[in-house]
Order: structure tokens, then C-alpha cells, then sequence
């Protein structure tokens, strides 16, 4: 993970997205997923913007 | 001079009349003095939730430069437009990420093909029970294949409307 490119962390890289949310759909946290802080800060960003659109989940419990 | 990413989720049902659609934009966004750099079309995909009613969606990104004062009206005239599902407008210090393309179209293609290898391999295991069962039941199994030429047919028109 250490080997992140930040120019990668971008909402529409779903794949990469991916791998930093849990099976629930929540951000692993920072501690957890072993980014630097600054890469995690831009990652939570990506995810939420992602949500909005509708390419990653909010939740595993949408109705 | 501000560069802007519009992200815009049109309605499925609109995907077919899309060029239609992208003119309409395009003109909106020419009368407001944006200027478009890039559009990608991302095409049909399936939305991680329901919007509306709706489980697919048409996705657009617009790169466009202008003026911010403009962007108000913009906002507004998206709002109130029922064809666009979900819209989001972020501000680029540059368009580095431009070519930074939703990967749908690979996807979509890679499902069709699960999907006719699938149905081909049921095609093969049906001609391999068919000699075997045309001799003790006549009537079942051709029933069993016209099912599956209409599910194919399905397919068939579902991959064209896709």
C-alpha cells in the first residue's frame, strides 16, 4: 500500500476505491488500511464523492 | 477562468437519443460561455443504489473552463432538467486527471461475454442430453430448447439495447 501513487486516488477509480471500504461499504480506517495520513485524507475524500454518484455503496443494506 | 468537472447521471431510458441529449448540454454550456475540453462518455452502468427508480444510469463527465459566475444558472437549469438522475460539479486546479476514464465499457463487455458463454455452454450440455432423451421423451426436451432460443432472443436484444 505504501506504493500509492496519489495521482490514482481519484473518485472514479473504483477498483482502487474498492480495496479501502469494508464488506458493510464503511472507510477502513487509517490505522487499519497503513496509507500515510495525507493519502488516507484524500482516499476518505474519493469515497465520499464516489457514494454520491452511486459507484460505491453508502451501505451493504440499500433498500 | 475556473476549470470545472461536471459529472451528470442521466436517466437509462434516454441512453438511447444520448447525442440528442449531449447537443442539448452542449448547447446549454456554450450559452453560459463554458468552454467543453473533454467529454467522456461512460455509458450504462449499474448504480450502487437506487435513484429514483432507477438501478441504471448513463454516465457523462464534462472537463468544461468558465466563468464561475455562470456556474449558479448552470446548477439551476441541471436541477430542474428530469432527464439528468444525479448531477455533481467539482472545481480542477488542472485537467491532469482528463483521461482518468470510468472503466465501464470493459466491464459491461466482460459481463456479455460470461454471460453468452454461459448460455453456450447450455446450448452444448442440451445437445449433448438431446439424443440421449429424444428417444425415451420426444416432446420434453424440444420444449426445454424453444424456452431457451427466447431467453436467448432476450439476450440478444438486451446486449443491443446495452
Amino acid at each position: 500500500m505504501s506504493n500509492l501513487d496519489s495521482k490514482f486516488i481519484n473518485y472514479k477509480n473504483v477498483e482502487m476505491l474498492g480495496k479501502y471500504i469494508t464488506e458493510t461499504g464503511k472507510i477502513v480506517p487509517g490505522r487499519v488500511s497503513g496509507v500515510t495520513s495525507s493519502q488516507q485524507r484524500k482516499i476518505t475524500k474519493a469515497i465520499k464523492i464516489a457514494r454520491y454518484m452511486a459507484l460505491i455503496p453508502y451501505t451493504d443494506s440499500h433498500k | 477562468m475556473q476549470n470545472y468537472e461536471i459529472a451528470l447521471i442521466v436517466n437509462p431510458d434516454m441512453s438511447s437519443d444520448i447525442e440528442g441529449f449531449k447537443k442539448e448540454f452542449e448547447g446549454l454550456l456554450s450559452s453560459l460561455d463554458f468552454n467543453v475540453v473533454n467529454v467522456n462518455d461512460a455509458g450504462r452502468r449499474q448504480l450502487a443504489y437506487t435513484i429514483e427508480d432507477h438501478n441504471k444510469g448513463h454516465y457523462i463527465f464534462y472537463f468544461v473552463e468558465g466563468n464561475p459566475e455562470n456556474l449558479s444558472e448552470l446548477e439551476s437549469k441541471v436541477k430542474f432538467n428530469e432527464v439528468i438522475i444525479r448531477h455533481l460539479v467539482l472545481k480542477l486546479k488542472n485537467f491532469s486527471d482528463i483521461e482518468f476514464n470510468l472503466a465501464v465499457k470493459s466491464e459491461t463487455t466482460t459481463e456479455k461475454v460470461t454471460k453468452k458463454s454461459s448460455t453456450e455452454s447450455m446450448k452444448t450440455e442440451v445437445k449433448n442430453e438431446d439424443p440421449d432423451q429424444k428417444d425415451t421423451k420426444a416432446d420434453a426436451p424440444e420444449l426445454d430448447t424453444s424456452d431457451e432460443d427466447e431467453s436467448k432472443v432476450e439476450n440478444q436484444e438486451k446486449e443491443k439495447d446495452e
